[in-house]
């Protein structure tokens, strides 16, 4: 592809003419100083930055469904980042090398260390944008220069660091908790506009984020093992092998923060390509974050509670059924549960679906492009993902391209873990019991209020009294207000009545 | 349900009642009412809705339900901020943010629900709430807190806590492989 960039200030510049200015820039990088090469590379993001803006405000601001063309500038994009990534990580290489270098190379340690990590959270970031998955040495490489920056006592010297034209005062280490920040909630199901939204917010906090070296006593905690390159930041647990802690709570404050600046009427931070976005996808943000802080503060009751968990490979084949009624017909029946195959006949759906990513709160499918078309937004989906075990309960919540013109990501946000699927009953208008299909999903609260169930949309009416009957209990209740819902399914809550 | 007019007049202040900024230019309200909408869906009319005691209240214990206490908590503080009057708010946040045991939150809460409502009957229980908190406590007193009589949650009608409580306790011993 070889489309022109918007016009610029700089003027008409085609893709291929910075693709080859980076080409250039790689042959000539090896005569370079290091410090020069880390001026020369820092020029080239800057250039990069400036006439790639229009085009990625447009993608950032577009619908979920993209156009061809769109993929490709994304795709391009995203290589970009990569490539400059890349030739950032040698640049590292070349100035910590050697403990004796020349007094000019030292003080170029740590703004080569922080570029590095900077290109390595745009490269995160911009993977996930164009759909592809990011490059398995990256997460190794962030933690290898960290450690490097740690051993050189160079991961606290403030930088100047340009982001989205503006300059701020960031250092090694601050830009590494951005980088790692943004690796862990990309891999949940949140669009490319809200992504940037949420990147634009950790910019802001970066000042106030800072790794420790103990966890904190008593609050939730995030770890990270530098050794360890499969794994980026994740609830600690005792004996995770973590060096580095990151607490909960000054996240939270962070996003308190966050929240006050919309009630005095400031759409946070007040920069950025975000700051055009609609309200409701701020608030789209804020709710992410909420339930990705929830789950990290209870990971470790639900670790402790939910013992061994077996280890899913990735591109594993998974068995997935759509909408409420094939769910209830098939993801609970006993012959199919020894059996990751089977699903989507109701839809249409012929190929065989692969889970490609999973975090605590959402899992992303492999789907072929042609089958993907079937599933729409707030579908119903329910996903077995070990053989033997009950089916995972979700929504379906994106879809875009991937990589591959035939194959597309599916995104899904999980419901419950542990559905129950029940016969019911419901009375009707005319007072009598009818029976009704219904799936109770525990909530986390004890107290039984946060449980809800699944039902049809047709079985669902506020108020209506229904029964099941658990074990050797049966048990009346009153379904109350919708919590969510879709094409055909209700999830709502429901009040006990009778306990007998 | 409230008997007070729909919409209070303009605040003349530039602070809050938890001393925050106020959006006095009409933007800023806009951007603020606007956020309000956003968060709470069930509020399209937000400056009409945050003033009525009743469906706040409904409101927030749902969210607290739902397991959204942050949510609720600013709900509370939304409709606190809104109209300062509402002392079933008041207790309410007071005890949302005992229980989420934020103990500067919570001592800045009931130094501001003095200075709203002097001498008011329940601020022995949240003066208790913020030293149980604090570890400084000498009465002891039940574990939910309050026991003097002043604190009044509001009471939600047709909830069964024993009923749901045993149908959650069924519903997990039923649940295959868990």
């Amino acid at each position: 592809m070889n489309s022109p960039l918007r016009p610029t200030s700089a003027g008409l510049v085609t893709r291929d003419e910075i693709t080859g200015k980076h080409r250039t820039l790689e042959h000539n990088l090896t005569g370079y100083k290091p410090a020069e090469a880390v001026n020369a590379l820092t020029q080239a993001l800057r250039y990069f930055d400036d006439q790639s803006r229009v085009d990625r405000e447009q993608l950032i601001k577009s619908n979920q469904t993209r156009t061809r063309e769109e993929q490709a500038t994304c795709n391009w994009i995203a290589e970009r980042y990569g490539h400059l990534l890349r030739l950032s990580r040698e640049t590292v290489s070349r100035n910590f090398s050697d403990a004796t270098a020349a007094a000019d190379t030292q003080p170029a340690r740590a703004p080569s260390a922080a570029l590095a990590i900077l290109l390595s959270g745009h490269a995160i970031k911009w993977c996930r944008y164009a759909g592809t998955r990011t490059d398995p040495a990256t997460r190794e490489w962030l933690h290898q220069i960290f450690r490097t920056a740690l051993s050189f006592s160079v991961d606290a010297a403030v930088i100047p660091v340009r982001i989205e034209d503006r300059m701020f005062d960031a250092t090694v280490e601050t830009l590494y908790v951005r980088a790692l920040l943004l690796d862990r909630f990309s891999s949940g199901n949140l669009s490319p506009r809200r992504l940037e939204i949420l990147d634009n917010w950790l910019v802001a906090w970066m000042g106030a984020l800072w790794l420790t070296r103990e966890p904190a006593l008593r609050e939730p905690t995030l770890g990270i093992n530098t050794t360890a390159p499969q794994r980026g930041l994740t609830p600690h647990a005792p004996g995770d092998g973590a060096q580095l802690f990151l607490g909960l709570r000054p996240l939270q404050r962070q996003l308190d923060r966050t929240i006050r600046e919309f009630h005095h009427g400031n759409i946070f931070p007040g920069w950025g390509i975000s700051i055009s976005v609609p309200i409701e996808e701020h608030v789209a943000v804020i709710d992410f974050l909420e339930r990705e802080f929830t789950l990290i503060d209870i990971a470790n009751t639900q670790r402790a509670a939910r013992g061994k968990r077996l280890a899913i490979a990735a591109n594993s084949i998974v068995g997935v059924f759509f909408g409420f009624d094939e769910i209830c017909s098939m993801a609970f029946s006993a012959d199919r549960l020894h059996s990751l195959a089977g699903g989507g006949a109701e839809l249409g759906i012929r190929n065989a679906i692969h889970l490609i990513d999973i975090s605590e709160g959402g899992l992303g499918l492999e789907m072929v492009t042609e089958d993907a078309r079937r599933v729409n937004v707030n579908d119903l989906i329910a996903v077995r993902l070990e053989k033997g075990r009950p089916c995972v309960i979700g929504v379906v919540v994106r879809k875009s391209p991937l990589y591959s013109p035939t194959a597309s990501l599916v995104g899904v946000r999980v419901l419950s873990r542990n559905p129950l699927h029940a016969d019911m009953e419901r009375v009707d208008e005319s007072n009598t019991w009818q029976p009704a299909k219904g799936i109770l999903l525990a909530g986390a609260a004890s107290n039984g209020f946060a449980d809800s169930v699944l039902v049809s949309d047709k079985t669902y009416v506020a108020n209506a009294l229904m029964a099941v009957t658990l074990g050797s209990q049966a048990f009346e209740f009153r379904l109350r207000r919708v919590r969510q819902q879709g094409t055909g399914w209700r999830m709502a809550a429901y009040d006990a009545v009778v306990a007998s | 349900m409230n008997s007070k007019p729909p919409v209070r007049p303009p605040s003349r202040s530039k602070l809050s009642v938890f001393g925050t900024p106020w959006p006095l230019e009409p933007p800023l309200l806009r951007i603020r009412l606007r956020y309000v909408t956003a968060r709470f869906l069930q509020m399209p009319e937000p400056r009409m809705s945050l003033r009525n005691t009743d469906e706040i209240v409904s409101w927030a214990q749902q969210m607290v339900d739902d397991g959204l206490p942050r949510s609720a908590n600013e709900l509370l503080r939304l409709a606190i901020e809104e109209d300062p009057d509402q002392r079933a708010l008041w207790l309410f946040l007071i005890e949302c943010t005992f229980r989420d045991e934020n103990t500067t939150e919570l001592a800045e809460l009931v130094q501001a629900f003095k200075l709203q409502f002097p001498g008011d009957a329940a601020t022995a229980d949240a003066e208790w709430m913020e030293q149980a908190l604090a570890r400084t406590a000498t009465q002891p007193r039940d574990a939910d807190g309050a026991s003097s009589g002043a604190w009044r949650r509001p009471a939600f009608a047709a909830r069964d806590d024993r009923a749901q409580r045993a149908m959650h306790a069924a519903l997990l011993q039923a649940v295959p492989g868990r």
